[in-house]
């Protein structure tokens, strides 16, 4: 399934039944993938199995709840918008550091250094450079390198 | 599009509703339920998956539609869109498409 720009044919008109959006024309319903509950999981349509990979809640915005802003992040482990660094257990101890708002070295510690400091964001789920806040530690090359970086966010898997 | 008569085959093309004008309601406006698809028209929602990890439905490259985490983004915000039927995306409002 994609997003395209509206036609109004019958490959864009969904209904939502039943905890399921339902394709008005084939019937084939909104799914996940290979019913897989992973992070960027692709989404299509299939015939209905009734499965919990095609059950879907539609939470409207004006009802939910709000964004969780401070406190512990119990998925990730991380206490939300509170900066922390990254020592190393290796002997000098040192801290991974975001250089130019692109490389993540280790680096000794330095008083008030903001590239030295980290937070987890937890609106994009990722953690966030105090001194470039709109950047990430990042995986390389889309999660397929060993090279960590410090990129502009994405909140995609790596 | 053109209204012809066919031999029945009773597929739903074939299928009429006849409702008289004195209780036509008319079509459901901003913030109301359209019953037939289960939508209120032009109220932002988000969809979580059933999955255990109750996901949202969301954008990759602006396009393609995966499930991610809650991220706060437009990519997971969507809305149903009275004149043409579709589910839109508020990050640039266009339609899921298969």
């Amino acid at each position: 399934m994609q997003i395209w720009s509206t036609n109004a044919k019958w490959f864009q008109i969904f209904k939502y039944e039943k905890n399921q959006f339902i394709n008005f024309t084939s019937g084939k319903v909104l799914d996940v993938t290979g019913a897989k509950d992973e992070e960027g999981q692709a989404v299509g349509v299939y015939g209905n199995n009734n499965g919990k990979h095609q059950r879907w809640r539609v939470v409207y915005l004006d009802k939910a709840g709000p964004v969780q802003s401070k406190g512990l992040n119990k998925d990730f482990g991380f206490h939300i918008n509170r900066p922390f660094y990254l020592i190393s257990k290796l002997p000098f101890n040192r801290v991974a550091e975001c250089i130019g708002a692109n490389n993540v070295n280790l680096k000794r510690w330095r008083v008030n250094t903001k590239a030295q400091q980290w937070y987890f964001d937890g609106v994009s789920k990722t953690i966030k450079n105090n001194n470039w806040k709109s950047h990430s530690l990042d995986i390389q090359g889309n999660g397929g390198s060993t090279n960590v970086r410090c990129t502009t966010t994405n909140s995609r898997w790596w | 599009m053109n209204v012809e008569v066919h031999p029945e085959s009773g597929k739903i093309r074939e299928q009429w509703d006849i409702i008289y004008v004195a209780d036509w309601k008319g079509e459901p406006k901003k913030g109301e339920l359209n019953e037939r698809f289960g939508l209120y028209v032009e109220r932002d929602f988000y969809v979580v998956s059933e999955l255990p990890s109750n996901r949202y439905l969301d954008l990759i490259n602006n396009r393609n539609m995966v499930i991610k985490t809650p991220n706060g983004r437009k990519t997971q915000v969507w809305y149903f869109h009275q004149q043409t039927l579709t589910i839109k995306t508020r990050l640039n409002n266009q339609s899921w498409d298969i």
